[in-house]
């Protein structure tokens, strides 16, 4: 047992809920754009209740100072000494496919911790980091590792012909699961995933915590012109193609004949390679599309109040549990997503499920469905905030994350780095020894290294 | 006692560290005892050279030569203090910057890189454990000492060595221009005072003493801001020369990034004369109090140019913080710090 756990008793005597470890906690927080900064705010207070929790985060967008306050927080370069110092009993890896979680990777390979894959698919974020510095030959390896027989094909063409649709589908996280104690994700579907990549690694479902909710406030309807609109679809967060915009406004278009005082609020900010505006011109809705660009998190949760049905569709995905799904199933928000096996723990009557094929249509005949009757309407609003509040509470997070915690720190102890890892992951000891001499005694590296 | 100094050798390249191991030598020959310096070659590129150059001093003995005894070993600079001895005493110049302080900043190659890391922690485990093993462990300035305390937790005393000319130094005048001395580096800024030139009084003017890869960019530098005719470039300069510039300036400006010590400053003290430094310049501020000993300012080129001016103005004001400078490097000589490694 680490000397930095306490608690009066081995854990081969008691069980490790009555210990208090050391944990890094590797994560954004606000005002970092990722939407893991959210969800981290929310889930570190109830973890820092029960462990020593010092949250490292990249040095280039610190957190808020405002933001919990008492929480020990260091940039990530800080780490290394800090832990030869005084040891951690565990690193929490808040992993995303973004490249604001860019700055941990190297963390995750050298410090085996619990890995939270908030993304299946981190294909593109690591690629990013291999190829912009012209390692493609690591980005092969690693690709083929954690694809074997494919990986290595697939690198070579993605290396030269980027292919977004293609990273989804080699979602390259299995170099990171085997590189570390133990991994958890936020749906079953990704448990299931992860172990049968996988096998004997343990991996833990945990259920992701609910956000705040925040009533609507109401200068916002006159802010952006919502007096009078009936029905008001949405859609929230950073607005991408793969947030399936194109289709919503298609249907958008369709149902302004059936509903004269319909609007569509787009909440987020979008990258200046995909603007719907110019999609918005050419339907000829721009007087029912309004997009309010990246707003103030009181704002953005607020606007869930304004809107009757929210369109939260994705694909292809990273298969990620969708902080923003939950944010309009807990404020009760009649909910339409994408149907993909990875939200299978939502049921189908909790979030409405939209083919892949024909979306527009298909979002348009939902849509007038839902609106036709109201008891059944106001019905899916009621369970969709008792299902948040049966299964999605903080402290119901908090537990399976103590239980994943556990999971990691009994993992330690037979937790061996895979023989057969990409050359540039291997130890520091193993790349010495290559470098030194023939002949060379091994007694002589020292075990620092 | 038989003593052997540890250096480390960047073959062609003399700086501070090489001048200190060759005085202490002298210094220490002049007590009575049988001192050489011992000197590795140091490589830090590629990156698995620098943990090689470590294992070097790991496996070599030096607890006797010859049937000799050593009585005492003295480290200096990173990794001569990771060889075993049993008498291991470390005067330490300064760790291995670029994986500290430096770290994920332009002033290094290593950054938050998984190989980079390894080797991070492998060195700050190895200066741990290496250090752990001397005793006492001295420094050569409190910014030492506080550097190893944050990232270590090794204590250490600071001991400052004297500047290599020892009582030679002295003030003829305080003449109409400041003096730079130092190599013409990044961590040195040299650029800083360049800059603030083309702020500073066409009456006023500035030598640069010392040689380095800035020294074309710095003179380009000079023309852009139209201060070249004010601007003297002496390049290395011989000790006599040296003495005589710091006799006769106005005041000196050395403000590097996070300096470890500084012997400029302190030659520049016991010239009488006082010294423009900047908040962030590390060790120089030990010795340079704003307004007491010279002057410290922000990096802003307006911010230098107005404190040199207000001392090359103002040579009463010069001299009044010159005095306060000698008087506050008076106490530091060989007697401490020979007190301390030979104890």
């Amino acid at each position: 047992m680490s000397p930095a756990l306490v608690g009066g008793e081995s854990s081969k005597d008691c069980s490790h809920r009555d210990l208090v470890a050391r944990i890094a906690f590797f994560s954004p927080l606000p005002p970092n754009p990722s939407g893991i900064s959210d969800y981290s705010a929310v889930i570190l207070p109830a973890l820092a209740a029960r462990h020593d929790v010092h949250l490292y985060y990249d040095r280039q967008t610190p957190p808020l100072r405002a933001l919990l306050p008492d929480l020990k927080r260091f940039p990530h370069d800080e780490f290394i000494w800090r832990a030869q110092q005084q040891p951690y009993d565990l690193n929490v890896y808040q992993m995303g496919n973004s490249l604001h979680h860019a700055y941990m990777h190297p963390f995750v390979f050298h410090h085996p911790g619990l890995l939270v894959l908030h993304d299946l698919v981190i294909h593109h974020a690591r690629g990013h980091v291999l190829l912009k510095n012209g390692r493609q030959v690591e980005y092969r390896n690693e690709l083929e590792y954690c694809h074997p027989g494919l990986g290595r094909q697939v690198g070579d063409i993605l290396a030269f012909i980027p292919s977004d649709f293609t990273c989804y589908q080699f979602p390259m996280n299995k170099l990171m699961v085997d590189c570390s104690l133990a991994a958890a994700t936020h749906t079953t579907f990704g448990v299931h995933e992860v172990q049968a990549a996988s096998p004997g690694k343990p991996v833990l479902h945990i259920r992701h915590p609910r956000f705040t909710d925040v009533p609507l406030q109401p200068d916002l309807l006159c802010r952006y012109h919502l007096e009078d609109a009936w029905p008001v679809l949405a859609s929230f967060g950073f607005i991408t193609a793969q947030k399936r915009i194109e289709a919503c406004l298609n249907a958008t278009m369709m149902l302004r004949t059936r509903f004269p005082r319909i609007k569509y609020l787009l909440v987020g900010g979008h990258p200046k390679h995909f603007n719907p505006r110019r999609l918005v011109r050419k339907l000829g809705i721009e007087d029912v599309v309004t997009m309010t660009g990246r707003v103030e998190e009181e704002v953005f949760n607020s606007l869930y109040h304004a809107a009757s049905i929210v369109l939260n569709l994705r694909y292809p995905s990273a298969r990620e549990m969708s902080g923003t799904l939950l944010r309009a199933l807990g404020a009760g928000c009649v909910t339409l997503v994408s149907e993909q096996l990875h939200l299978s723990d939502i049921p189908a009557d909790i979030a409405v499920r939209v083919p892949l094929f024909d979306e527009a249509d298909a979002i348009a005949r939902i849509v007038e469905d839902l609106m036709a009757d109201e008891m059944k309407f106001q019905d899916r609003r009621r369970r969709a905030r008792e299902f948040i509040e049966n299964h999605h509470r903080v402290e119901q997070s908090a537990a399976d994350y103590f239980a994943a915690i556990d999971a990691a720190l009994e993992a330690r102890h037979r937790y061996e780095r895979p023989g057969n890892v990409p050359v540039h992951i291997q130890p520091l000891s193993e790349w010495i020894r290559t470098s030194l001499p023939a002949g060379f005694p091994d007694g002589v590296i020292p075990r620092w290294l | 006692m038989n003593i052997l100094i540890l250096g480390v050798q960047v073959p062609y390249v003399r700086g501070g560290a090489e001048i200190l191991t060759q005085s202490l030598k002298e210094k220490i020959q002049s007590e009575g005892h049988r001192v050489d310096i011992v000197t590795l070659p140091f490589r830090w590129i590629p990156k698995a050279e620098l943990i090689k150059n470590c294992l070097a001093w790991r496996l070599i003995n030096l607890d006797e030569i010859n049937g000799e005894k050593i009585d005492r070993v003295i480290a200096t600079k990173f990794p001569s203090y990771l060889i075993q001895h049993p008498n291991k005493v470390t005067w330490l110049v300064h760790q291995f910057r670029e994986i500290y302080d430096l770290y994920n900043t332009r002033y290094t190659a290593f950054h938050n890189e998984l190989r980079d890391n390894q080797v991070r922690e492998a060195i700050i485990k190895m200066d741990q454990e290496a250090l752990k093993e001397s005793d006492p462990v001295y420094t050569i300035s409190q910014n030492v000492s506080n550097r190893l305390r944050t990232y270590n937790g090794v204590r250490s005393t600071p001991l400052y060595p004297p500047p290599h000319m020892g009582d030679r130094y002295g003030c003829d005048s305080y003449g109409d221009f400041v003096l730079y001395v130092g190599r013409l580096e990044g961590n040195k800024r040299p650029e800083l005072l360049v800059a603030a030139m083309a702020h500073i009084p066409n009456r006023f003017s500035c030598v640069m003493v010392g040689a380095g890869s800035m020294r074309k960019r710095l003179d380009d530098m000079a023309e852009q801001e139209g201060v070249t005719s004010r601007v003297r470039f002496a390049g290395e300069i011989d000790d006599a020369t040296l003495l005589d510039l710091y006799a006769r300036c106005g005041c000196v400006f050395y403000g590097p990034i996070d300096e470890d010590y500084g012997y400029v400053t302190v030659e520049a003290m016991k010239s009488r004369k006082p010294v423009v430094t900047c908040t962030d310049s590390g060790g120089t501020l030990e010795f340079v109090k704003d307004k007491v000993t010279g002057l410290v300012t922000s990096t802003q080129p307006e911010d230098i140019a107005s404190a040199v001016t207000r001392l090359l103005d103002d040579s009463a004001f010069a001299k009044g913080l010159g005095e306060a400078g000698a008087e506050s490097v008076a106490g530091i000589g060989w007697r401490r710090v020979l007190e301390g490694l030979l104890a």
